[in-house]
């Protein structure tokens, strides 16, 4: 990063020594008012850096590490808009902008992007932390750098849709064993649909997919064709998007396209799903049973090529008594983690003292620290502690100060 | 002291007093009469009662006036001499009488703790086990709940039920302990001289017998929980090799301690110590020589059967080497950039050649800790340092 100056806005100076206004000093005290004079130059407030002018996730380097960017809105709607926490869409919504801190985890997968060679197996990302420690954050922010470098975004925000709460189930016409869920795989499909809008106009496909007697989609036809058939025809969404997925791996393979598979939740892909059986309602479907699942974890494999693979392990899917750790051998347990090996482990901290400074100084800034005890020093300290630094609770802290 | 209220003071006294009377009035709750007549008569109006008459009045109980235990006592004054209404009130006479049939107040003496000596036998104070005595204790103590806001000490000794709650040991001071061992001397054997040393005691007795017996006054003496027998040994004092260790651990399950290499064995089936006993040893002997049998079916066993991280039988351990043998195809067939520690791979066609190189051997160590340590932030890092040189090279 050459011009580390213009990418960095000051913020106005506060604070400052009241002493200096006094002006009828007698003598006797004068020399005091010297000492106070040079003790509060030599403790001038720091000359704030909390925010970076470069809003393209490439760019990114480690000297924007702890600085915040300005996600533009079209940005937002297409990468943040699902699968974040509401606490961060209301704060856009009072801070009247986006922004996203930059932070390590996401840089350090950066790196290793870019130094991937990308006709190897894909690697496989996990990312584990603590609740409200900016997974979904970070993994928005890959989505968004690998978006910008041109890639396919296969995202899916949460599991829960497919596997506890959907609105219908049907026995899969592809394969009798299995189950669909087609009301949430068109909405999935139409969410695909959107987030990929400027990429999908040029695929072509290559494989010939026979709906039923008299449906089918030609190889050659595009991608967008396909789509909109499973949005039209929900009965097929389940298997349209297994097509799609499988056109993915195989074009990414090829090295026609490049795909970036993010997963928010992973773990639940292992539990149980909460569907009853058609055939016997006192029973529930496992997962491998749901189609979904069953294509989602045919793109967790590195049997393809031509991306990368993120997923991020959170106790909130997990069953009640698997909450005890966040550590992704113990929310995965034992047939997962052999299903990913070898992966990336990928620990997203709470703020670093830096990060957590440059946060405050954004909050300030943004008048959700508001109350004069929230400027001081001592009140600072103090939001730190009992947030202890952890980005969602330094939010639930700070909204009372 | 006279009194009245103001309101009643167009009335003449004795209405205002009699009306008070008449009235329920609840215990505790008094008025103070007052004399009017001076406002009466100069037509007036009567100021309302000042707050030191108020506080006469309500020092006056009504219920006990009603009865006769308090009498008003109303200035002396000719122009209105006191009346007493017949049921309520008492002639002087029987008052007197009242006073007079009081006791003298007793003579307290002193708390024992008060009066000891500081040369006196604790143990004869407190011979045996005792709720806590507060006038026996002879220092300060002080127990009970203090509420946040209050800025108080707990409650001292006197009357405390929460000192009474508690358990104490004033009835096994080293005193107390002096007596008792010298009482049961005479039934003791010397311990032996060569068996001083505790290590010496583990390697001569590796077998410790662990039983109770129960002493009470009742019409019988057996007590049924003196069957139990318990038994405990060092793993390390048997003799086994790394298969019957194995199986033995796998046998006995939760009984073996990992962390003090101690196995307890329980028994409480049979109806006799000596039987219960026995049994342990038949366990002990039995679980030994079964340990050390090998099964055919033993051959079977996969990863998730194994106590110990079983490198050739991980399942992580195939999907490294299918990982790697996809990434050497790669390089071959479509001229990749494989990572560098990677580049020199000889031949991918063998896995054995594979494994033994320097990264995989890495790998698995960091895999073996991560089994064996539990999974933590650290090891999870050397894990990710290690996967990243694999996969990615850097």
């Amino acid at each position: 990063m050459g011009d580390t100056d213009s990418c960095l806005e000051k913020s106005p100076k506060r604070g400052g020594c009241k002493f200096h206004t006094c002006s009828s000093l007698s003598s006797a005290t004068q020399s005091s008012a010297e000492a106070f004079r040079k003790a509060s130059e030599s403790q001038k407030p720091k000359i704030s850096v909390f925010r970076t002018s470069e809003s393209n996730p490439v760019k990114h380097t480690l000297a924007h590490s702890g600085l915040y960017y300005k996600v533009e809105s079209e940005e937002y709607n297409r990468y943040m808009k699902a699968g974040q926490h509401e606490k961060l869409h209301k704060m856009g919504i009072a801070f009247n902008e986006h922004c996203v801190m930059v932070r390590e985890p996401a840089l350090e997968i950066f790196e290793c992007i870019r130094a991937t060679d990308l006709s190897l197996p894909a690697i496989r990302y996990i990312i584990y932390g603590q609740l409200g420690a900016g997974k979904s954050v970070t993994l928005a922010h890959v989505m968004s750098f690998c978006g910008r470098l041109g890639w396919f975004v296969v995202h899916v925000p949460w599991f829960e849709r497919f596997m506890k709460y959907p609105k219908e189930v049907q026995v899969s016409s592809h394969n009798k064993d299995r189950v669909d869920t087609p009301v949430e795989c068109a909405e999935w499909l139409n969410y695909f649909k959107e987030m990929n809008a400027h990429l999908i106009p040029e695929v072509k496909l290559q494989h010939t997919y026979v709906w039923n007697r008299r449906e089918s989609t030609e190889a050659g036809a595009s991608l967008s064709e396909l789509l909109e058939y499973g949005a039209s025809r929900s009965k097929y969404a389940a298997d349209v998007m297994g097509a799609v997925l499988k056109e993915l791996r195989v074009q990414s393979s090829k090295g026609i396209l490049k795909t970036l598979v993010a997963l928010d939740g992973v773990n639940a892909l292992w539990l149980p799903s909460k569907i009853s059986r058609i055939d016997n309602r006192n029973l529930k479907y496992k997962p491998d049973e749901l189609t979904v699942v069953h294509n989602l974890k045919k793109m967790l494999t590195n049997d393809w090529s031509g991306g990368a693979i993120m997923s991020i392990v959170d106790t909130r899917c997990s069953p009640v008594d698997q909450k005890e750790s966040y550590m992704p051998r113990y929310l995965l347990t034992k047939e997962a983690i052999d299903m990913l090996e070898p992966h990336i482990p990928i620990h997203i901290q709470n703020y670093s003292d830096k990060e957590a400074q440059s946060c405050l100084e954004y909050f300030i800034d943004r008048k959700w620290i508001m109350k004069q005890e929230g400027l001081t020093m001592e009140g600072q300290r103090e939001i730190l502690f009992l947030s202890s630094q952890n980005p969602l609770e330094m939010y639930n802290v700070c909204s009372r100060w | 002291m006279a009194a009245s209220i103001g309101s009643f003071s167009t009335f003449s006294k004795w209405t205002c007093i009699s009306q008070l009377l008449g009235r329920n009035y609840p215990i505790g709750y008094t008025c103070i009469v007052r004399h009017c007549s001076a406002n009466a008569k100069e037509n007036k109006k009567p100021a309302s009662p000042t707050p030191d008459e108020v506080r006469e009045w309500k020092k006056i109980n009504w219920r006990a006036y009603a009865t006769g235990r308090v009498r008003l006592q109303v200035p002396e004054d000719p122009d209105f001499p006191v009346m007493l209404i017949p049921g309520h009130s008492v002639l002087p006479q029987v008052l007197e009488k009242r006073e007079q049939a009081k006791r003298p107040p007793m003579k307290l003496t002193q708390p024992r703790y008060r009066r000891m000596l500081p040369e006196q036998d604790w143990t004869d104070v407190w011979p045996t086990a005792h709720t806590f005595k507060w006038s026996v204790v002879p220092f300060p103590v002080r127990q009970g709940f203090v509420k946040p806001t209050e800025s108080a000490l707990p409650r001292e000794k006197y009357g405390n039920a929460e000192l009474m709650k508690i358990p104490n040991f004033l009835h096994l001071t080293p005193q107390h302990v002096q007596k008792h061992c010298a009482a049961i001397k005479k039934f003791c054997t010397p311990w032996p001289k060569a068996l001083e040393d505790d290590t010496v005691c583990d390697k001569h007795f590796p077998l410790r017998v662990i039983t109770r017996d129960y002493v009470a006054d009742g019409p019988t003496m057996r007590d049924p929980r003196a069957r139990f027998v318990t038994i405990q040994l060092k793993l390390s004092s048997l003799k086994l090799d790394e298969h019957a260790k194995d199986k033995f651990l796998k046998l006995v399950g939760d009984r073996y301690n990992k962390e003090t290499d101690v196995l307890t064995l329980e028994a409480d089936r049979c109806p006799v110590r000596k039987q219960n006993y026995e049994y342990t040893l038949y366990l002990l002997t039995a679980l030994y020589h079964e340990s050390w049998k090998q099964e055919p079916w033993e051959a079977d066993q996969t990863e998730v059967d194994m106590i110990k991280f079983e490198w050739p039988l991980t399942t992580a351990k195939a999907k490294v080497l299918d990982t790697i043998i996809k990434i050497k195809q790669a390089q071959q067939e479509k001229g990749s950039k494989v990572p560098k520690i990677l580049e020199d791979l000889p031949d991918t066609s063998s896995p054995d050649l594979i494994e033994k190189t320097e990264i995989i051997q890495e790998y698995k160590e960091v895999l073996s800790e991560l089994y064996e340590h539990g999974e933590d932030v650290h090891q999870l890092e050397k894990y990710k340092n290690t996967t990243k040189k694999l996969l990615i090279g850097l």
